[in-house]
């Protein structure tokens, strides 16, 4: 039951990031959109028994490929992103990517794991050691992104 | 039943992704939506080998993952040439890169 939850609340969160994405002004604001598509997928990956490709998916795409756009593409109009939705971002975010966390922290050797959902296996796992290696990485982005933001407001308020 | 959940999901997400490369004309978006697609593929090509088929899955995401990847760079790569040069990000006006 709470792996249907999970799902459900992951795939709207999905569709919802990509109107944010497709009617953003900002740039900035299009590139979140795209940050929390590519998270929900990863949530998705979770639910359906697969924490290893979760966790994949996490490293490169929100990891790798989300803070790339976000240096290489809205780095130029960040000063201008409106802070008062932060609060519902962080919340967001950490309500998404607490969900491999949870899977893969209960985890138990190697093997693939079942739930209601599937009820079937595939030899794609991780040992309970990688939620370490997975909340620092998460733990690396979060502090990537902010001091990107905070040092163009500093630069912003500079300016002014 | 519960199996046309992830494919219904990663269906859905594709068409979101191809509809945004077919509705939209600023350059940027159209291939963040190609990505929207690519990463529904990697969750239907989840599901698809959940279900349906046996084997080692990783090898097929990783080459979707790096083509996703390969996209990005080039993207943003044309991105700051765009922006040196002070072309608009309309696709209808990339037809002026010829002038360069």
């Amino acid at each position: 039951m709470l792996s249907e939850i999970v799902f459900f609340i992951s795939a709207v969160a999905a569709f919802v990031a990509a109107v944010v994405m497709f009617k953003a002004r900002e740039m900035s604001h299009a590139m979140v959109g795209f940050l929390f598509i590519t998270l929900s997928a990863a949530a998705v990956l979770a639910v359906l028994g697969l924490p290893l490709l979760a966790l994949l998916q996490l490293f490169i795409m929100v990891g790798g490929v989300s803070t790339y756009l976000f240096v290489g593409v809205s780095a130029e109009n960040l000063s201008r992103f409106r802070h008062t939705s932060l609060p519902v971002l962080v919340v967001g975010a950490i309500a998404l990517a607490a969900i491999p966390i949870y899977r893969i922290s209960f985890l138990q050797g190697l093997g693939g794991e079942s739930n209601s959902l599937t009820g079937s296996l595939l030899t794609a796992s991780v040992g309970s050691n990688m939620a370490l290696f997975y909340m620092l990485a998460v733990l690396l982005f979060g502090i990537g992104i902010g001091s990107i933001i905070m040092m163009k407001s500093l630069r912003a308020g500079r300016r002014r | 039943m519960i199996f046309l959940y992830f494919i219904a999901f990663g269906f859905a997400l594709f068409a979101v992704g191809i509809s945004g490369v077919v509705a939209s004309r600023h350059f940027i978006i159209m291939m963040l939506a190609v990505e929207v697609a690519l990463t529904a593929s990697v969750v239907l090509a989840a599901a698809s080998f959940t279900y349906a088929a046996s084997g080692d899955i990783v090898g097929l995401l990783f080459t979707i993952w790096a083509i996703a990847s390969a996209e990005i760079i080039g993207m943003v790569a044309v991105y700051r040439y765009m922006v040196a040069h002070g072309v608009s990000m309309d696709v209808r006006q990339l037809s002026k890169l010829r002038e360069w």
